[in-house]
């Protein structure tokens, strides 16, 4: 394997299954529980890619008036939802609990004691069915958002992970193979959309209140920085965040859709730049898009357009994929499983796994 | 009726099966904020040891709290899956009367009332009063020392502390009561953490009033006795 991180997983236990691995097929049906941070979820997933069900109770309300999320607030709310949402996928997607054969959670990253909800759940359930706990990193089960309609998308591949806590460039030579190749040095995307939103007074999600603001505004109106943009594959946000609250400051009479239109086009423009860059550096013959900010109108029809001029296929989540699902976390969840990668019962969440950390 | 007991709401963590009054197996360890990885590997050597399988239980009864917030979601999130899993009813359990439950009837017919104690942090203690005649007569609470001392001192009768708070406390407990302290007595370390076995067997006597078997999606309300973090800071700054 590479990865782009030496920090060791504190995760327990990686091991080889003792389940046959030929057993694992288009048949196989895998639980998936997600309650890394404020969507409470899970989902039936067969075959690594059959989306049987994908319940999310999302816990935005319970947190909007603070602004973010708090940590309490939201393990609170996971270990009372959980019950029905488990339930709930089961339901819609007609199967008996008893009908699962692998059980997958988010071990990390996340908040801990959020995480701990959902991994203490899946590895309860996995023990009373007698079937496999399979412990499933986050950003790369976004990547598998990406992939769930697009399952033989080719590799190389270039994924642009984008969301509130992580911005990131993955170079994705296979399925058990991630390398880090560029990342944000300061704020992730997302946090800048939401940065931004807070103090041009629109509501809370930052990404959806800018995406509209918009498209009401002109992105030419303000002249912004694109910071490190022919400087590696690293991307900066902080100074963009910056020059958006100097220039309101002095013109507090500008238009807030023009601020948000210029805003995004900047963060897109640096987003498509360096994926370009970098899908041309690994010779990419996809480029794949996840996470909160790859539901961004603008980000999607640009890197589309990008890659069409390259000649590489870009794929899309839908909407829904992007956001925090258990259908990613299953999908994930049965490729592990697939290569035999469950995890012992001692299993525990690592609040700051690494992409690429845990594998074999 | 077999029953399998669970509680993480301390820094012990404690797993136990029984079948009615006898314990068929059971397991405890103290756990410093690894109750999630210590605790589903427990479930599964208790429950073998007791030479069942899971299909075997007939209901899970789990420590809801208080005590401390995380290793309590733990326990809850675990049995709320189990009981789903196995199709089985689900108890939840107050860790304070799972404590008094592990009084020794002789130790406990020496006072008029009990007062189980837990840690609940920043310097504050989670209590609740029992009497032997009328059973539970305050219900959980969470606040400072001097609190609890006032509810002893209002109520006026031979009181036997339980609980690691109240051995730890022994000596400002004493001193606080004044006078009164003559009538006040400890339970030994014995009685320090609630422990699974005792949740089971509140657990099992429960379950047997349950009419009909497990709900759609069994739960256990978390007894947190306080307000979430950042929910007490709203309250302030609002209220300010
Ligand atoms: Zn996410």
């Amino acid at each position: 394997m590479t990865s782009g991180s030496t920090t060791r997983s504190a995760v327990a236990s990686v091991g080889v299954s003792d389940r046959n691995a030929s057993t694992v097929d288009t048949s196989t049906i895998v639980l998936g529980i997600e309650t890394s941070c404020d969507e409470t979820a899970a989902a039936v997933v067969m075959g690594g890619t059959d989306v049987l069900s994908s319940v999310v109770a999302s816990q935005l309300d319970e947190h909007a008036r603070f602004g973010g999320v708090v940590p309490e607030i939201a393990s609170r709310a996971h270990l009372e939802t959980l019950p029905q949402v488990v339930a709930e996928a089961l339901e819609r997607a007609n199967i008996d609990v008893s009908r699962v054969d692998a059980v997958a959670a988010t071990v990390g990253p996340g908040l801990v004691g959020a995480l701990l909800v959902g991994v203490s759940a899946a590895k309860a359930t996995a023990l009373a069915l007698d079937v496999p706990f399979v412990g499933v990193n986050h950003l790369e089960a976004h990547l598998y958002a990406a992939l769930l309609d697009e399952p033989n998308a080719r590799f190389p591949m270039l994924f642009v992970l984008v969301s509130g806590g992580h911005t990131l460039l993955v170079e994705m030579t296979g399925h058990d193979s991630y390398r880090v190749i560029g990342q944000t040095i300061d704020d992730a995307a997302g946090e800048a959309f939401d940065k931004v939103a807070r103090f041009l007074g629109l509501s809370y999600p930052g990404g959806p209140a800018i995406d509209k603001a918009a498209t009401r505004g002109k992105d030419t109106a303000i002249a912004l920085p694109r910071a490190m943009l022919n400087d590696g594959l690293d991307v900066s946000f902080s100074g963009l965040k910056t020059a958006v609250i100097n220039h309101v400051r002095a013109n507090p009479h500008v238009s807030s859709d023009d601020v948000a239109a210029s805003f995004q086009r900047a963060v897109v423009d640096v987003l498509v730049h360096k994926a370009r860059r970098a899908a041309s550096l690994i010779g990419a013959n996809t480029i794949a898009l996840g996470g909160g900010v790859a539901a961004n109108s603008l980000l999607r029809s640009e890197m589309t357009k990008a890659g069409e001029s390259d000649g590489i296929p870009v794929v899309l989540p839908s909407r829904e994929m992007c956001t925090d699902n258990a259908a990613m976390i299953a999908s994930a969840g049965w490729y592990r499983l697939r290569r035999g990668e469950v995890m012992g019962l001692d299993a525990g969440a690592d609040p700051n796994l690494k992409l690429g950390a845990g594998q074999r | 009726m077999i029953v399998l007991g669970i509680d993480t709401a301390t820094t012990m963590v404690s797993v136990a099966v029984v079948d009615g009054a006898t314990v068929l197996a059971s397991s405890e360890l103290r756990s410093d904020r690894r109750h999630a990885e210590d605790l589903t590997p427990m479930i599964d050597f208790v429950v073998k040891r007791a030479g069942l399988s899971f299909a075997d239980l007939d209901a899970v009864a789990v420590d809801v709290g208080p005590g401390l917030f995380t290793g309590m979601r733990v326990g809850i999130a675990s049995a709320q899956a189990l009981a789903f899993a196995l199709s089985i009813p689900l108890v939840g359990v107050d860790g304070l009367e799972a404590l008094v439950a592990a009084i020794p009837v002789a130790v406990a017919k020496q006072a008029e009332v009990i007062v189980p104690t837990i840690d609940a942090r920043r310097r504050e203690v989670a209590w609740a009063m029992h009497s032997n005649v009328s059973g539970r007569v305050l219900a959980p609470r969470v606040g400072g020392l001097d609190d609890l001392l006032a509810g002893v001192r209002e109520r006026g009768q031979h009181c036997l502390f339980v609980g690691d708070f109240a051995r730890r406390h022994r000596d400002d407990i004493v001193a606080g009561l004044g006078p009164h302290s003559w009538n006040v007595s400890f339970g030994d370390e014995t009685l320090d953490w609630p422990i699974a076995r005792h949740v089971a067997f509140i657990g099992h006597e429960r379950a047997l009033h349950l009419d009909g078997g497990a709900l759609r999606a069994p739960r256990a309300e978390a007894l947190y006795l306080r307000e979430a973090d950042a929910e007490i800071n709203w309250t302030t700054r609002s209220s300010a």
